[in-house]
């Protein structure tokens, strides 16, 4: 909804303040909504730390308290309104728990279908119309055209794929959930409708052009990555972290809790597991989460080896990274293609893109085997039951990672408390040291130019951040950045609305 | 190209009170159906709708606007009119936030034209609110503002379809 202009800028007491004043960090009146980083130098100048403040709150946790259960779904897919399948498949993942019930396998694979989708539709938008600007058009590039419009002018077609791509995940939501957004599709016990068989026929009409997308995006950025990202392979967020995420059974890439999801795995950058099989209901014995007087955004780490060891990674990249292999002919291919470039385990943040890519040909093939599955279209979805269980942790893993609901209900199915556990957040330790990083390369003297905030901006960029999940806020996410001497005297700032 | 419907987009928010004012514009008109005019209901403007906007011969986008109450007098007045809805025609713009993951009506018109070749008119028609809490009913004065706003958006139809 847009604001009602204000026709008296003086009426505003705010605009009066004196210009020093203005840069004060207000999280409630200035930045609401907002994403901040103040880069901190040393006595010496030199970027001492940069910091990614998220300045929002909504507090979903809190007023969900006395709803029922069932309700959660619908609820908690407001959240946001890019992934609100994520929430929705949580939650009912979660409800499931608390009737203590085994969903029907066609609720289970429409389940799947979906988050498939859904993962589609995120990654596309994140890579053709958010990040390949920067990558086509350049750094350096006049900031007013490193956008989808300036995308548009160099290459019309790459900018209409990337829609083509992101309406094909949305219909496929769609055609399932009635809706594109927020649709309560998916409940407690297993899910509202089944799948016609003429609809499923429709979903696979679209693949062949989706395959097409996917596979020009992938020769693309790879091109790019051989000839013009060097630089940003060593510097956008190149270090050693955990990484966190499930993986099914047999060890190959999962993004759905159910019958063939092994846990969740947790491994170190050399390759070796460090906890394997864990339970989402026991997140509270392995996770913690740290807090910082400067964001609302947490900072989860793994209990045992506490916030700065303990950091890990989740979200495209690191599911490739704890998985064997994908289960797919093509994905593998890349999978495999990527960890030539990479490592066994990838470390650079800025690979993150190509995880992406390599994501959603991974979630077309597996749409494709699950659309050839004469049990998907079956008519039993939903297995009822009362409240069986008071208190149940369901996960799934979103675009941007691994994302956990937790709930304890009384005898009547009323929530008494919920944690969100949310993938951005999970991220927020690794998107301080990414921008740490680029500061520290790319800082001349204490110069904030356009292409430092540009590339500070694209560091927080390879991570998609969703900062309306990860906060539960309304918002976008504009960019101010300020920049600090050693005394804490502001010195520069730079801001992007 | 033959444009053959007209649009209408209600914008909004269902479980945040008067926020949900556009989407509640835009069922009454679905449910009473009108020759050619088509109706999207969506929580926010994303880039797969410049297509359908590119196929139709006039877009009206409906959303909830943010009003800030008035003082004194003129907040006894306003407690007891209803707010009036205004149609404002809207030009494509690729003015704002570039990197959002959501778009605002000037710059999805401005997407549709850059992709699909040369826009058709558009308006908006801005409901005023003034509570935003969660819940899921509007306040008297925006539900008033909704009936108000229905036939207006009715009116548009007939003359654009």
């Amino acid at each position: 909804m847009p604001r009602n202009p204000d026709p008296d800028p003086s009426a505003n007491p705010k605009e009066h303040q004196p210009a020093r004043r203005t840069i004060t960090i207000d999280p409630v009146t200035r930045i609401e909504g907002h994403a901040k980083i103040s880069i901190h130098l040393d006595a010496a100048g030199a970027v001492e730390t940069a910091r990614f403040h998220v300045t929002e709150y909504r507090g979903f946790e809190k007023f969900c308290e006395g709803r029922p259960f069932t309700e959660m779904a619908g609820i908690t897919a407001r959240i946001c309104g890019i992934c609100p399948v994520s929430h929705l498949l949580a939650a009912a993942a979660t409800g499931d728990k608390i009737l203590a019930v085994q969903i029907p396998p066609a609720a289970e694979k429409l389940r799947r279908l979906m988050n498939l989708a859904q993962i589609t539709q995120s990654h596309a938008l994140s890579f053709f119309h958010l990040s390949s600007p920067d990558f086509l058009l350049g750094w350096d590039s006049d900031p007013e055209k490193r956008n989808i419009f300036g995308l548009i002018a160099a290459n019309p077609e790459l900018a209409r794929s990337g829609i083509r791509l992101r309406q094909f995940g949305q219909g496929v939501i769609e055609a399932l959930g009635g809706r594109k957004i927020h649709a309560a599709w998916a409940v407690p016990g297993g899910v509202r409708s089944p799948l016609s068989p003429e609809t499923r026929d429709q979903i696979r009409q679209g693949l062949p052009e989706a395959f097409t997308i996917a596979e020009q995006g992938l020769t693309l950025f790879k091109q790019l990555l051989d000839h013009q990202l060097g630089e940003e392979l060593e510097v956008f967020g190149r270090f050693p972290s955990l990484f966190m995420g499930l993986v099914s059974r047999d060890g190959t890439w999962e993004h759905s809790s159910g019958r063939h999801c092994g846990g969740i795995r947790v491994m170190a950058s050399n390759g070796s597991l460090v906890a394997d099989g864990l339970e989402a209901d026991d997140y509270a014995s392995f996770l913690a989460e740290a807090v910082e007087p400067w964001s609302y955004l947490k900072f989860p780490y793994i209990k045992a080896l506490g916030p700065e060891a303990g950091s890990y990674r989740v979200g495209p990249l690191a599911r490739l990274n704890l998985c064997e292999r994908i289960g797919t002919e093509r994905a593998d291919r890349e999978l495999v293609e990527l960890r030539q470039r990479g490592g066994r385990v990838v470390t650079a943040s800025f690979l993150y893109h190509l995880a992406r890519l390599i994501e959603i040909l991974a979630c077309l093939e597996q749409m494709e085997q699950l659309l050839d599955d004469p049990e998907l279209t079956a008519t039993h979805v939903r297995a009822r039951a009362g409240v069986n269980c008071h208190e149940a942790v369901g996960v799934s893993e979103a675009p941007r990672g691994t994302l956990l609901h937790h709930y304890r209900v009384d005898a009547n199915g009323l929530i008494e408390r919920v944690n969100l556990i949310i993938a951005t957040g999970q991220n927020n330790n690794a998107m301080n040291r990414t921008i740490t990083q680029i500061a520290r390369h790319y800082l001349d003297g204490q110069n904030l130019s356009e292409g430092l905030l540009n590339r500070v901006e694209a560091g927080i960029r390879c991570f998609d951040p969703c900062l309306s999940c990860s906060t539960h806020a309304a918002g976008q996410m504009p960019l101010q950045v300020l920049l600090f001497n050693a005394e804490g005297e502001l010195l520069q700032q730079r801001r992007r609305d | 190209m033959v444009r053959s419907q007209v649009l209408v987009i209600g914008i909004g928010n269902r479980l945040r009170s008067d926020d949900g004012a556009g989407i509640r514009v835009a069922e009454a008109i679905e449910a009473q159906p009108t020759g050619g005019v088509q109706v999207v209901i969506c929580d926010q403007l994303t880039p797969e709708l410049a297509e359908r906007i590119s196929q139709a011969r006039a877009v009206l986008f409906v959303d909830a606007l943010v009003v800030d109450p008035p003082l004194g007098e003129a907040s006894e007045a306003m407690a007891h009119s209803p707010g009036t809805a205004q149609l404002q025609p809207l030009e494509a713009s690729t003015q704002g936030d570039p990197g959002g993951h959501a778009l605002t009506p000037p710059r999805l018109l401005a997407l549709s034209a850059a992709l699909y070749g040369p826009c058709p008119p558009a308006w908006q028609l801005l409901i005023p609110g003034e509570q935003w809490q969660v819940g899921d009913q509007l306040s008297a004065r925006t539900a008033a503002a909704c009936r108000n706003a229905i036939p207006v958006v009715q009116a548009w139809g007939a003359r654009h379809a």
